[in-house]
């Protein structure tokens, strides 16, 4: 690579603050032309404000860009967009009710319309063409969006990006949210990019990922650049005493090597099949996966783990589990109680948690204080008669924010303003309170720096120590390998295989029966 | 939508020092100090008048009925639905708690209450078995209520029994209210139902997919308030004595009260019971002051809208309103 040629951008003393806090701090960032750069540093360590400052989503406080040797000082993500600089922020882009077609080129149908009238013919079939360029043609343009799952959308959110032929692509954590398939696809189109001499930029928190994705990382940590590594140097454990600013002590996933559980059993799943098909569950709109015939029954201090890829219905078989979708035929028991979950009251009554995937629209009450969302599901639990006690609520709270340190200013403080580690702790908090007897984990850990992972699997560990039982559904397969007492694996809404934890147990074996 | 949902940048505006620390108890004082303001505005525009005892004593029993109605409806806000249909059913039970008294006065105020009720159940039914909106439904009910009620209304003269007359005095309003406030405040923030309700406010997704029978606290919250419309239906009989048309603009009355109290229309924990009270003496006094100013009617019509505006430009959560869409 000729690094003598002008940088694609160039900032220099970048700052950035909201209120008190220092999002990002004098940043001087160079990214040569044709580069895969890497960006990684725990939550709040400045990545995605550094993003969106490129972006032109917020604005600098203070500092300089330059953008292909010119000056650049975007005052929109629209007026970023005109300078080809796109960003893939990690929620999702797209507007329900719209045709996916429609939301590719929207705010650019003109591109399609004569007097006014709109040729959908044309772009549906230009579309198409998109979505077949980066891979994913099983993408049909004229069915409306929700119609399809967070990846799919995922997915249509890079074609609409690809579209305008960025300059630089910056993708936010873009790949967290996607199964094997999709993160295929989305490496494919970074490849191409590169190929054509165009420059991305990825945030991500999966550094094996990033390992083999990236040309040069560049670690941030509380609002500064640490250190930017060349591909020689890249090597996962520096990243990660980089990012912390310290070396992580001792073991990450739990230290036993064998699978271990009592004798008793807590849950039986029997038979259980599911039709494809769109739910609404409360506001939301989802396409489920379909089950095939699904029978496992879950020990007493066991962690079963599940994988699969996205659409293999492992994500529908929690919430059967939790009793809120109903499977077409077979049916889920637990043992202790000899009580079949027929709805989400049967499964609070046999003490089953269950934490969605998607923790903010699903799991979570974000403008609700920390405390509200704590005690939730405890409020039986602390009332004489009809009377909830405040003071119990309280105590209740404070205890497992403290049991689970959960950073917060104040207790009543809203969720929406804690970081995505701290909000997950707060959706486990919630289920701790409750005295679960079961969790059902639907992606744990996903999206979630590695400290507060840490703190989790510790956690998942000292749950089974006290002999309760997890399901943990996982599309990161070193999270399965290394925290499962036994790992099914789905596929096609079927279980492919079934592995004992092992020490020689490896990725390749469980992708094998993935695909 | 990238621009407001891009994490961390959204919720946190740049704000200077001083705001933003306490900005979340400056919200919460924006009602106080809106009575303060109204009532001091009032006092000095009409020249003392507003504050003469007399008429002190008039603007509170003019509160008290819009206060009781907004108990119900802040119960039904705080999960997130909206009750359009609290004039009619209030007409609907002043008319058959009438009715009903021409037989025998002891069923006029069990008959008010139960036709509230009733109301309150079909709405909430309609709206948790089909699926539509609790807005759709009362829109429905708050024309056949107006309609039924205007109907009778203009057929037969609608009168209270004699015997209830002598409860016509401002105590008997007043405690009432006290009564139904503190047991509201007791079941609004104590109990399951007050909790659930303003969870499901929050987020309805996140309640359904934590096991929360979302349908069922719905139906609660529609009960609770159907029941207090009952009451108003009875208060409002007693007042003025007899019913010669089909209340219209009541439920409007209600929600402007909430709103300018501090309601968030889109409901949720910030949802607080007070609002009820800050709100309703702030419509009570404004409507009376600006009769006492002579500002003609349709002028008084025209300034609560604006009124109403302005503060739902102010409280609504904007934020959330956009992840909505």
């Amino acid at each position: 690579m000729n690094k003598t040629v002008v940088p694609v951008i160039k900032t220099t003393g970048i700052s950035k603050s909201f209120g008190p806090t220092k999002a990002v701090v004098a940043v001087k960032l160079e990214v040569p032309r044709g580069e895969v750069r890497g960006l990684i540093g725990e939550n709040g360590s400045g990545k995605s404000t550094l993003a969106a400052i490129l972006a032109g989503v917020i604005q600098p406080d203070c500092g300089a860009m330059v953008l292909n040797g010119e000056a650049y000082s975007p005052d929109s993500a629209l007026e970023g967009k005109r300078a080809k600089v796109c960003l893939i922020v990690q929620e999702t882009g797209t507007i329900d009710g719209l045709s996916v077609a429609e939301n590719v080129f929207l705010g650019i149908e003109d591109r399609f319309s004569k007097f006014g009238h709109v040729n959908k013919k044309k772009m549906l079939a230009q579309t198409a063409g998109i979505l077949k360029k980066i891979g994913a043609d099983c993408i049909q343009p004229e069915r409306p969006i929700q119609m399809y799952s967070f990846e799919d959308r995922k997915l249509i959110e890079v074609a609409m990006a690809m579209h305008e032929d960025p300059e630089l692509l910056i993708l936010d954590e873009t790949t967290t949210a996607l199964s094997q398939k999709g993160r295929e696809i989305v490496y494919a189109m970074i490849g191409d990019r590169k190929r054509q001499g165009k420059t991305v930029i990825v945030i991500s928190h999966d550094m094996a990922e990033m390992e083999s994705l990236c040309d040069s990382i560049t670690v941030m940590r509380d609002g500064e650049l640490i250190k930017t590594l060349e591909k020689p140097d890249i090597d996962q454990a520096v990243m990660r005493r980089l990012m912390i600013g310290r070396d992580l002590q001792g073991h990450y996933y739990r230290a036993d090597a064998s699978p271990s559980c009592l004798e008793e059993a807590a849950l039986s799943v029997n038979h259980v099949s599911l039709r494809r098909k769109a739910r609404v569950i409360g506001q939301s709109l989802t396409m489920g996966g379909a089950l095939n015939d699904i029978s496992f029954t879950l020990k007493n201090g066991e962690i079963l783990g599940i994988g699969g890829l996205t659409e293999c219905g492992m994500h529908d078989l929690c919430k059967i589990l939790f009793g809120i979708v109903k499977p077409d035929s077979g049916f889920v028991e637990a043992l202790p109680q000899k009580r079949k979950i027929k709805s989400a009251e049967d499964a609070l009554a046999c003490k089953i948690g269950y934490l969605p995937k998607d923790r903010e629209s699903e799991g979570l009450m974000t403008l609700a204080g920390i405390q509200d969302n704590i005690v939730l599901m405890s409020l039986d639990k602390l009332k004489t008669g009809f009377w909830i006690h405040k003071k119990g609520e309280k105590s209740l709270a404070a205890e497992m924010a403290r049991l689970l340190n959960i950073k917060y200013a104040s207790i009543s403080q809203a969720c929406a303003q804690l970081s995505g580690g701290n909000k997950q702790k707060v959706n486990i908090a919630k289920w701790l309170a409750n005295d679960t007897d079961i969790f059902i984990m639907d992606c744990p850990t996903r999206g979630i720096d590695l400290g507060v992972k840490a703190a989790i699997y510790a956690l998942m560990n000292k749950i089974k120590q006290e002999g309760k039982s997890i399901v943990m559904v996982s599309e990161e397969l070193p999270e399965l390998i290394g925290m499962a007492d036994r790992i099914l694996i789905l596929k096609n809404g079927g279980i492919a295989g079934t592995f004992m934890r092992s020490e020689t147990l490896g990725e390749a074996e469980l992708i094998e029966k993935m695909i | 939508m990238k621009q407001t949902q891009h994490e961390g940048v959204a919720n946190q505006t740049p704000v200077s020092g001083f705001f933003r620390k306490n900005s979340r108890y400056l919200a919460k004082l924006i009602p106080f100090l809106g009575l303060i303001a109204v009532f001091t505005f009032f006092a000095l525009a009409t020249g003392g008048r507003s504050v003469s005892m007399y008429n002190l004593r008039l603007v509170l029993l003019q509160a008290v009925i819009i206060m009781t109605g907004g108990i119900g409806l802040t119960f039904v806000i705080s999960h997130g639905s909206m009750d359009l249909s609290l004039g009619g059913v209030l007409s609907l039970s002043a008319v058959f708690g009438a009715l009903a008294g021409e037989y025998s006065p002891a069923l006029t105020i069990p008959v008010c209450i139960l036709t509230g009720v009733v109301f309150g159940f079909l709405t909430a039914g309609m709206h948790v078995l089909l699926r539509i909106p609790a807005i759709l439904i009362s829109f429905t009910v708050m024309f056949f209520g107006r309609g039924l009620a205007g109907t009778i209304v203009a057929k037969k003269s609608i009168r209270l029994p004699f015997v209830f007359y002598s409860l016509d005095t401002p105590l008997f309003y007043f405690a009432v209210f006290a009564v139904l406030f503190i047991l509201a405040y007791i079941v609004f923030e104590y109990t399951k139902i007050g909790k659930y309700n303003r969870a499901i406010g929050s987020n309805i997704t996140a309640a359904v997919m934590s096991g929360i029978k979302v349908g069922r606290y719905k139906i609660f919250a529609f009960l609770i308030s159907g029941t207090l419309i009952g009451i108003c239906g009875f208060l409002s009989l007693l007042r003025t004595g007899g019913v010669t048309s089909a209340a219209s603009g009541f439920e409007f009355d209600v929600m402007i009260s909430l709103v300018l109290g501090g309601i968030s229309l889109t409901g949720g924990t910030s949802v607080k019971l007070r609002s009820v009270i800050i709100g309703g003496l702030i419509l009570s006094m404004m409507g009376n002051g600006l009769v006492l100013l002579s500002v003609e009617s349709a002028y008084v019509q025209a300034i609560k809208g604006l009124i109403f505006l302005a503060t739902v430009a102010i409280s609504y959560q904007r934020k959330r309103g956009e992840i909505i869409s």
